[in-house]
């Protein structure tokens, strides 16, 4: 599992908490709330494109900060449709909400509802073919966030098992 | 080689389709390509069971052991 903590999204929130206090214990200056409004903006437009296929790249790019994540990856022996078909069916049994779904790229995307430690993640599940194994790649992205508290490690953990077990027929 | 699962083969002795099998068995398509295919982790009884009954058919008819 490939989670890491996002120390430069921590250190950045860390530094603007103190510019916004720095700014509110003296004059309030137009100079220290920019970066702040700048994040906030940001954060906005990463939830307004969140149901767009599209937002992974922003979520993933290297210079984006505002963003926690955990990858996990399934190895197995499955044709790759057969594997996406089963992806799809096992995502609808757990009620979940699938915002895009494509055969041609076999990309699943799912997003989880709002919860007390999280404004709802993302999950990207990833049909890749490797030769004669296919891997089944599930990336949870919590936008705007830079700390899941665990959320996405708890998600990817979780679609891990269930995808695991269904494979008991 | 281990489990071999022969359910191709019994399905085609009864001349039976996927779908037909997956309608009578209540199984979804997907998992009974998967265990047609060899590549399920386990097989519950009820399955077994429910297969069994739908080709007619004994366990051992679908699951072989080879060395």
């Amino acid at each position: 599992m490939k989670s890491k903590i996002n120390y430069i999204g921590i250190a950045v929130v860390l530094i603007g908490l103190i510019l916004v206090l720095k700014a509110l214990g003296g004059a309030i200056s137009l100079y220290w709330l920019i970066p702040v409004f700048s994040l906030s903006i940001f954060n906005i437009y990463q939830s307004a494109i969140s149901d767009d296929k599209y937002a992974r790249k922003v979520y993933n790019h290297r210079l984006n900060f505002m963003v926690s994540k955990s990858v996990e990856t399934v190895h197995t022996e499955i044709e790759p449709d057969l594997l996406f078909d089963k992806v799809v069916e096992e995502i609808r049994k757990s009620k979940l909400r699938i915002s895009y779904a494509s055969r041609k790229e076999r990309l699943v995307v799912i997003s989880t509802p709002m919860s007390l430690r999280s404004w709802g993640e993302r999950i990207y599940f990833e049909v890749v073919e490797k030769g004669k194994n296919t891997d089944l790649i599930i990336e949870s992205i919590a936008p705007g966030q830079v700390i899941s508290y665990g959320k996405n490690k708890e998600n990817t953990k979780k679609l891990i098992q269930h995808i695991e077990d269904s494979f008991t027929i | 080689m281990g489990i071999i699962v022969n359910l191709d083969v019994v399905m085609a002795q009864r001349k039976m389709m996927l779908k037909d099998l997956s309608k009578k068995t209540g199984i979804s398509n997907v998992n009974l390509s998967i265990l047609k295919q060899g590549k399920a982790k386990a097989i519950r009884f009820s399955t077994l069971e429910v297969i069994c009954e739908a080709l007619d058919c004994q366990p051992g008819d679908i699951l072989s052991f080879e060395k």
